[in-house]
């Protein structure tokens, strides 16, 4: 009966450790997953900041500001890869919370600079399709009024000129 | 000259003048295709020359670079830059199958460039732990940009070129916007290095 007691307390303790220690290994593994789903969610939002960016400037606007905060971004975002490679989760923490607010940022930024440069980009692009029509409409009017100045002017130089007799 | 031929050489003309007066509104429209579009990545040395190169590195001696990376892609570019290091046996990059070196990243560059700019940052490492036994030697600490690195790479001896050789090389990855990943761009630069004078550990 005292073996068993003994033989209880030992499992027991063994129970423990062993719960203590594959909670040990949960907690790690966990923390690996969460820095590198935040770092997922990191990347995400530098790569849609990007997107918005690239949106922006094929809209026609000035993305040299945008570009210079993402920068900022980016490099949170490698700071974070290479903390987290190193096994530095509170670094890892610190920088994908800086990268995502930066790339967030930069987003918002970027949709109301897409937003602008498009309604400037319209209004150029139809008042330069008008001011080119009229244009081209304009210049073909006066051309023709050249052009039948200069038929005249053709026809009475012809008409004025003497004819002369020349002999065979 | 006649009458017929006044007329043409008046068409002709007034033809030109209404594509010349049209151009602005035809460039709106019409989108001719670019040039060769590619990114380009350079290694310099600290004076910005391509030569001269660091070479025989000393343990705990510090070297700069400078890397660069061009873009000429058409529109603004999302660049990550893999900084690696490896000895004569590992796996480079491989251009032919366009795919990236085996080897983890050490340190990494992340930023975007406009296009027609270029990006420039200085790259400076050193070797900080590392020893020799025999015909072997062993890095097991290098530094890059500040930060150290455990990385614990071996090299024989190499006879032929009377050296124990490593090299730290560069790999240009892209952001691929439809894909939302980056990928590798079949461009790396390497730097070959001989470890040399390497610090007796003493015997305490």
């Amino acid at each position: 009966m005292k073996i068993g007691a003994k033989t209880w307390a030992l499992s027991f303790l063994f129970l423990l450790v062993a719960s203590g220690f594959v909670s040990d290994r949960c907690f790690c593994v966990s923390g690996d997953i969460q820095s590198s789903s935040s770092l997922a969610d990191a990347e995400q939002a530098v790569g849609q900041a990007f997107n918005a960016v690239l949106a922006a400037e094929h809209t026609g606007a000035n993305v040299t500001a945008l570009l210079a905060e993402l920068n900022d971004a980016a490099g949170f975002l490698a700071q974070a890869e290479m903390a987290n490679r190193a096994g530095n989760l509170t670094a890892v923490a610190s920088d994908v919370d800086s990268a995502i607010l930066v790339a967030s940022q930069s987003q918002a930024a970027a949709v109301d600079a897409k937003d602008t440069a498009s309604v400037s980009g319209n209004a150029s692009f139809s008042s330069t399709i008008i001011f080119s029509f009229l244009g081209a409409v304009v210049f073909v009017c006066v051309w023709f009024l050249v052009w039948r100045w200069q038929k005249r002017r053709y026809i009475r130089n012809l008409s004025d000129a003497k004819p002369e007799v020349t002999n065979p | 000259m006649k009458l017929e031929e006044y007329k043409l050489l008046f068409s002709a003309v007034g033809l030109i003048g209404v594509l010349l007066i049209a151009t602005p509104a035809l460039v709106e429209v019409i989108h001719l295709p670019g040039g060769e579009q590619f990114s380009e990545l350079y290694l310099l040395n600290s004076n910005g020359m391509a030569e001269n190169y660091p070479y025989n590195i000393v343990v705990g001696q510090n070297y700069s670079v400078i890397v660069g990376v061009g873009n000429d892609l058409g529109s603004s570019t999302y660049y990550v830059l893999y900084v690696k290091f490896g000895n004569q046996t590992d796996q480079l990059p491989d251009s032919t199958s366009a795919t990236s070196s085996p080897l983890a990243p050490l340190y990494e560059y992340r930023f975007f460039v406009q296009d027609g700019g270029t990006w420039e940052s200085p790259l400076t490492f050193s070797v900080t732990d590392a020893y020799v036994l025999g015909n072997q030697s062993m890095v097991k600490t290098l530094t890059v940009n500040g930060l150290a690195f455990g990385v614990d790479k071996p090299a024989a001896w190499d006879v032929n070129s009377t050296a124990f050789s490593y090299q730290i090389f560069l790999e240009l990855w892209i952001y691929d916007a439809q894909n939302n990943s980056i990928q590798f761009n079949n461009r790396f630069v390497s730097l070959q290095l001989n470890l040399t004078q390497i610090a007796i550990p003493s015997a305490s």
